[in-house]
């Protein structure tokens, strides 16, 4: 059987010499979208803390789905939002595999 | 099962309309394969991750298919029969979130799979932790996740082809049946057979889900006359805590975990096909894409099945059916078998996904890592295709043995690949992560979720919080906790390793 476990191994450094360049929270931009999917979603729970108990009505349909309606709508104007504004700082080259005619094709609809 | 009489009667009466349907169905569906299978690369990669170019309207319906299954058509509404709106709210919140997720991790699992060629979740965290204790945990996720999910549609699979048989095709025979059909698809065509298949399975699925929705309004006159049937218990089932007086907040995140971030953005059959996409740049539209396909199934289709479900029928021995028996009871006879069709084409794509997942996960990260690192590719195409076969003999001993409740089994299947988050994070995020927290925190978030979720393993400790928040929420919380604080306690991963994970992606994305 072959078994490794190489972090037995590895060369680590102590904690007080990591270099700490990769965090959990992004710089610059990436802080602000982070702010705002969390804001959304602490509203989210707030707004169904305060609101949800109330068996309301509106337009035929419960006051609970329309919080949540709400929250998808937010989100997807989020990442709408977000990726064309990070796709306007960051120019080509886009990564991606190389795609033949069919393929491109094949991008919107199933191949024949 | 003990379907009313009258829909009995009802199904024999336009048995060759139903069965003529069925086939029509088997027909599109070997169709589909027959031209997957000609694009079959003989390669591991394309069978695994269909050579990484899938583009994002397939990615997309692939994963909407694939989740929503049973789970999705049978469970859900009966779910929401039993608890009331706050169960449309838990399956939505969570799908809302996990879209927000894919749209962070996918480009991100992506970029590490093609640099790397990476095709399983063991592959990503076996490496940036650099150990095989790890990888086996992504095997353990996988298979229990995997075989949960399968059963349940085995299951679901055998009741509806006896019921649109009529009665012809026994229960176990029913489930025989699926199990070779997806047995031969999946070893046939590989994922791009089944992406395919998930594409028309999904699109069938959605427009069907639509259009019972649409006949339910029509029938009862409006949505607000669809609340207004329940009568007396109308301000409980679409308020909060809901009918079992225990949905609150906290426990809608807390059940979202394990329904909707496990199963979309954790298990393994989602991860895989993030690799699969064409292009890092996908992730934002197929996100907002499944959003938008998951808020039409769930705000028009399993939300007004639910409710409607329990005005017309307040009383059903088995929620579970609620769905099947609405169909024949408000949909012309064609559009309900269509609707019982689709069910199955749910199940067949759930299915013939995780079963493809539970294989390339075992053999890839089990057999080949440990037991045959020389096997070349040839093989371990063959041998995917023998353990997909291995696979699903368990599965059908498993479902003939072991009758289970769809949705509970979902939420616990989801809570079990949902432990595997906080390595995630490390390997592509937080660099200060170390391996003594990957060996230890998911191990414990795994252990706990099977004590509280399941009873498994007496003793112990009693789940804390409860009902405010379920066993498998408080697992993941602990897991994040020991994750954090065990990292903080040990050494960082060595400044090679940090940099091919981490400043890869700082270049790239």
């Amino acid at each position: 059987m072959k078994w490794n476990e190489d972090w037995l191994k590895a060369n680590r450094p102590p904690a007080s010499e990591h270099t700490r360049k990769y965090t959990f929270w992004p710089q610059g931009r990436g802080r602000l979208i982070f702010g705002y999917f969390i804001f959304i979603t602490l509203l989210d729970f707030v707004v169904l803390t305060l609101f949800g108990e109330r068996p309301t009505l509106i337009a035929g349909m419960p006051l609970l789905i329309w919080i949540t309606v709400i929250f998808a709508v937010l989100t997807i104007a989020g990442i709408l939002g977000f990726d064309s504004w990070t796709a306007d700082r960051d120019s080509p080259p886009v990564e991606t595999t190389p795609q033949t005619e069919n393929e491109l094709r094949s991008d919107h609809e199933l191949p024949s | 099962m003990n379907f009313p009489p009258e829909i009995s009667q009802l199904v024999l009466d336009n048995y060759p309309l139903i069965i003529g349907t069925l086939i029509a169905y088997f027909v599109v569906f070997v169709v589909i394969s027959w031209a997957a299978k000609r694009k079959l690369a003989k390669d591991v990669g394309d069978y695994v991750v269909a050579s990484r170019d899938l583009g994002w309207v397939v990615v997309t319906f692939t994963m909407y298919a694939s989740v929503l299954s049973g789970v999705g058509m049978a469970g859900i509404p009966s779910t929401i029969y039993t608890i009331g709106v706050p169960f449309v709210v838990t399956a939505l919140t969570g799908i809302i979130v996990s879209t927000a997720l894919l749209w962070y991790f996918g480009p991100r699992i992506w970029v590490l799979g093609k640099e790397y060629s990476f095709t399983t979740p063991g592959d990503l965290l076996g490496e940036y932790y650099q150990s095989d204790i790890v990888r086996m945990y992504t095997v353990i996720a996988s298979v229990l996740y995997n075989i949960a999910y399968i059963v349940a549609q085995l299951l679901a699979g055998g009741i509806l082809l006896n019921v649109l048989s009529g009665n012809v095709i026994s229960f176990g025979v029913g489930i025989w049946i699926i199990t070779i059909i997806v047995i031969i698809h999946v070893a046939l065509a590989g994922l791009r057979g089944i992406a395919w298949l998930d594409f028309f399975n999904g699109a069938l699925i959605l427009i069907l889900l639509f259009l019972f929705g649409v006949v339910i309004m029509v029938a009862a006159g409006g949505p607000g006359s669809v609340v207004a049937g329940l009568g007396e218990i109308r301000d409980r089932f679409i308020a909060i805590p809901g009918m079992i007086g225990i949905f609150s907040p906290s426990r809608i995140y807390g059940v979202a975990i394990g329904l909707s971030l496990g199963a979309i953005v954790l298990s393994p059959s989602a991860w895989i096909r993030m690799y699969s996409a064409r292009s890092r740049t996908h992730f934002a539209k197929i996100g907002v894409l499944m959003l938008i396909l998951w808020l039409i199934s769930h705000v028009i289709g399993t939300y007004l099945i639910g409710t409607y479900g329990r005005v017309r029928f307040p009383n059903a021995e088995n929620p579970d059916f609620v769905s099947s028996l609405l169909a024949f009871g408000v949909l012309p006879v064609f559009l309900a078998t269509l609707f019982l069709i689709a069910v199955l084409a749910a199940i067949i794509s759930t299915t013939d996904t995780y079963i493809h997942t539970l294989t390339a996960t075992v053999v890839r990260d089990c057999i080949r890592t440990l037991f045959w690192p020389k096997m070349d590719d040839a093989q371990e195409f063959r041998l995917n295709r023998t353990i997909t076969i291995g696979a699903a003999a368990i599965c059908i001993f498993l479902a003939l043995l072991n009758p289970v409740l769809i949705t509970p089994l979902a939420i616990f299947a989801g809570g079990i690949t949902v432990q595997l988050l906080p390595p995630l994070v490390g390997a592509v995020t937080w660099s200060r992560a170390s391996t003594e927290a990957a060996l230890v925190a998911p191990a414990v978030g795994i252990l706990l979720t099977l004590k509280w979720e399941t009873g498994f393993l007496p003793g112990i400790l009693p789940a804390p919080f409860a009902p405010a928040l379920p066993g498998l929420a408080v697992a993941f919380f602990i897991n994040v906790f020991l994750f954090i604080v065990i990292s903080y306690l040990t050494k960082p991963q060595s400044p090679e390793q940090v940099e091919k994970f981490h400043g890869l992606l700082a270049r790239k994305l």
